[in-house]
């Protein structure tokens, strides 16, 4: 597939890992990959194999699955729960466990939950239904806003008042301060969210570099873009530089995409502050529509519970959403949470940590075991093997 | 589509573990354009081979043979040549 087969060269690979090797000398890095898409590749195509021990990659916060409050959550089963409400959302939403069950148990005893691929299916949905109120839950980072955000135009210029949308999107940035001012974990450098930026472009992160004095280098998703992203930001230590570097120049411009700032900008405001599991309550990490869309607001429209949900005691996702513990590192990670029974949300989406370290990542540490024992490992070490290919996932 | 349908296997009780989910994740598509609409918002193409039609209110010219990454429905960027620094050359 053109551009994504040349960056699952195995020779490259093997060259990049070489240096990596050869440059990390005995220090101990911590380099925190911010997006869950990010988590996913790590695991899926065992990148860690190809790092030295001494270079660890941390898990950060850029799953918004994963990040949703469970009282959040609760308000949206409150609405999908509402007779008059069609509610839709985006798949991996629908197993988050709330207080009483997800939106997969509410669907079961009746409410009406459609899964939408787009906001605008939801749009489509409203036009269709007009006596019934459609609710679109809105999450995601600022890859995701500016489709609701197109939404939300369209259905003010159709004067359509039968759309809805309660809003959870988030900003990245703010989680980045958070855990920069959080004294549970030192790192080195991050790899920035490449689809973000996207939107965003490369300097919302330039605070990083001025106030933490943290390189940040932009990286694209396949096996040799995180590859490079980690030596770029070992490199940048190395020569004592701290900048914010785009690895990932044929998708990111450093201004981003200006259309859709614009966009995002007509249709969303700031919270003063917004809840994030794991990370509390962060001041300015969340949008909510402005005034002049309080008629397709579904905080304004209905009446939600509102009300904090503190997450179960078992589930350690807060610590793992920090990178502070690694999922293997939880509890119940394995046991008593699992993809097929989550409790936590990182066990749910495929981008969660614990999701992707459970499909993948044991695979990883199972062949660490064999090597140990002079077994052979997955090949993707191997001289003879051309490309990298995901982690064969075996049942069970 | 690259998402697992929940609903295909009864809520993902056991079975291949889920793939990369759109919600957010960060995950964009990427559609080749075949046709764009008369009004310039809407581009049909194909996503891994799959037909598709997206939203391209956000991207200026775009024509026929453009390889665009998309995410709910809406494309968000144009893909440009891969350079040097990104092959780790």
């Amino acid at each position: 597939m053109k551009f994504a087969d040349e960056f699952r060269d195995a020779d490259i690979a093997r060259a990049l890992s070489q240096r990596i090797a050869g440059e990390a000398g005995d220090k101990h890095w911590k380099i925190m990959e911010v997006c869950g898409g990010h988590t996913h590749t790590i695991f899926k195509y065992g990148i860690e194999d190809l790092l030295p021990s001494n270079v660890e990659l941390v898990h950060g916060p850029g799953c918004p699955v994963c990040v949703i409050p469970m009282g959040r959550l609760d308000d949206g089963i409150a609405l999908a729960k509402r007779p008059e409400v069609i509610f839709t959302c985006f798949g991996d939403l629908m197993r988050v466990p709330g207080s009483d069950g997800s939106l997969l148990d509410a669907k079961a005893a009746g409410a009406d939950v459609r899964m939408v691929y787009s906001p605008l299916d939801a749009l489509k949905i409203a036009r269709d239904n007009p006596d019934k109120k459609v609710v679109f839950y809105a999450i995601g980072f600022e890859t995701t806003a500016p489709s609701t955000a197109l939404t939300l135009l369209r259905a003010k210029a159709e004067n359509l008042r039968n759309l809805f949308v309660f809003c959870n999107h988030v900003n990245i940035i703010p989680p980045m301060k958070a855990i920069l001012d959080s004294p549970d974990l030192q790192l080195d450098g991050f790899l920035g969210p490449g689809h973000v930026s996207t939107v965003v472009g490369i300097r919302p992160y330039e605070f990083v570099t001025r106030t933490y004095n943290k390189p940040v280098v932009v990286v694209g998703f396949e096996p040799l873009d995180i590859l490079q992203g980690v030596h770029m930001v070992i490199q940048q230590i190395l020569q004592g530089r701290c900048e914010v570097e785009n690895q990932y120049t044929r998708v990111v411009h450093d201004e981003g995409n200006p259309k859709a700032l614009d966009v995002l900008g007509r249709v969303f405001q700031l919270r003063t502050q917004f809840e994030w599991r794991g990370l509390g309550f962060i001041s300015q990490s969340g949008l909510e529509l402005r005034e002049e869309f309080d008629e397709w607001n579904a905080e304004k429209m209905f009446t939600v519970p509102g009300v904090r949900v503190a997450d179960p005691k078992a589930c350690q996702c807060g610590e793992v959403l920090k990178g502070v513990l690694k999922p293997w590192e939880c509890k119940v990670f394995g046991t008593a949470c699992t993809p097929e029974t989550p409790i936590g949300t990182c066990m749910v989406s495929s981008e969660g940590a614990c999701a992707a370290y459970y499909n993948f990542g044991r695979y990883s540490r199972a062949r660490e075991r064999e090597r140990a024992m002079g077994a052979n490992g997955n090949g993707n070490g191997n001289g003879a093997v051309k490309e990298l290919k995901p982690i064969e996932v075996k049942a069970g | 589509m690259t998402e697992q349908n929940p609903m295909s296997n009864g809520g993902f009780a056991g079975g291949d573990p889920p793939h990369v989910c759109i919600t957010c994740s960060d995950q964009l598509l990427r559609m080749v354009v075949e046709r764009v609409d008369e009004s310039g918002m809407i581009a049909s193409g194909s996503i891994e081979g799959e037909p598709a039609e997206i939203g391209v209110d956000l991207i200026d010219g775009v024509a026929p043979g453009d390889i665009l990454l998309c995410h709910g429905g809406v494309a968000l960027q144009r893909v440009s040549e891969a350079t040097g620094i990104e092959l780790g050359l």
